[in-house]
């Protein structure tokens, strides 16, 4: 499952910062346009692996599927660095 | 009971999220989920998480507030392999012998995911602590 907040949290020595809970939905829905442009020109060259290397390139289909699953499997990540002075936290969770 | 916890109970009561969003943004703000199984190994015997953090100590041996944690699911390197095993031959070539010229023999596709999930059961075992005089690192999965 694709992370679905991302948490980031940063303070500076001053005790200003900001924490900040951000629903990656809205960034999935800001790229689907992105992404439906590029759709077309990832067709084309598809295609075109698949003329080069025959039944070898039609492996670069299997390529979506791994790559949301290696953004699913961020889900989970933390980072977590803090000092006398500041503190930084991402998480995805 | 601090602020944050209180306002997604608050939300959770109100019907504003759903109790799996909850239970989410209690593990964001850092409450521990109950039960879990965080803390332990998953259901399939393998680890979840990697773990590395490095605290340093004042000369008194004071914990400092200079602290890194970091905390990577394994599940992406699972993930990774599988994205490797796709790559095409002459890619995997090239990253071959790019690991040649640095002295590790090393061949991609020789990876595979039995043998990463043996490598992830031995990774339990893990631990590496280091203890300098002002600092200590450790590394271990969970």
């Amino acid at each position: 499952m694709l992370p679905v907040i991302m948490r980031l949290k940063v303070k500076n020595e001053e005790g200003r910062g900001v924490n900040l809970y951000i629903p990656l939905v809205l960034v999935y829905l800001l790229l689907l346009p992105f992404v439906l442009i590029v759709l077309p020109l990832g067709w084309w060259w598809y295609n075109r692996a698949v003329e080069k290397e025959g039944s070898a390139g039609k492996t670069s289909l299997k390529l979506i599927p791994a790559v949301l699953t290696l953004l699913g499997s961020l889900s989970g990540t933390e980072i977590e660095i803090k000092d006398k002075k500041s503190e930084v936290i991402l998480k995805l969770i | 009971m601090n602020e944050e916890r209180m306002k997604i109970l608050s939300m959770l009561s109100e019907g504003k999220i759903t109790a799996e969003e909850a239970d989410r943004l209690l593990d964001a703000v850092g409450v521990p989920a109950v039960g879990k199984g965080d803390h332990g190994v998953g259901s399939d015997g393998l680890p979840r998480y990697l773990y590395v953090n490095v605290n340093s100590f004042n000369e008194n041996g004071e914990e400092k507030k200079e602290n890194v944690n970091i905390k990577v699911p394994m599940a992406l390197i699972k993930a990774g392999v599988n994205i490797a095993s796709l790559m095409p031959e002459d890619v995997q070539g090239e990253i071959n012998k790019a690991m040649n010229e640095k002295g590790v023999k090393f061949n991609l596709s020789d990876i595979k995911k039995e043998n990463l999930d043996e490598f992830l059961v031995a990774l339990r075992e893990l631990e590496v602590n280091v203890d300098g005089e002002n600092e200590r690192v450790r590394i271990y999965c969970q």
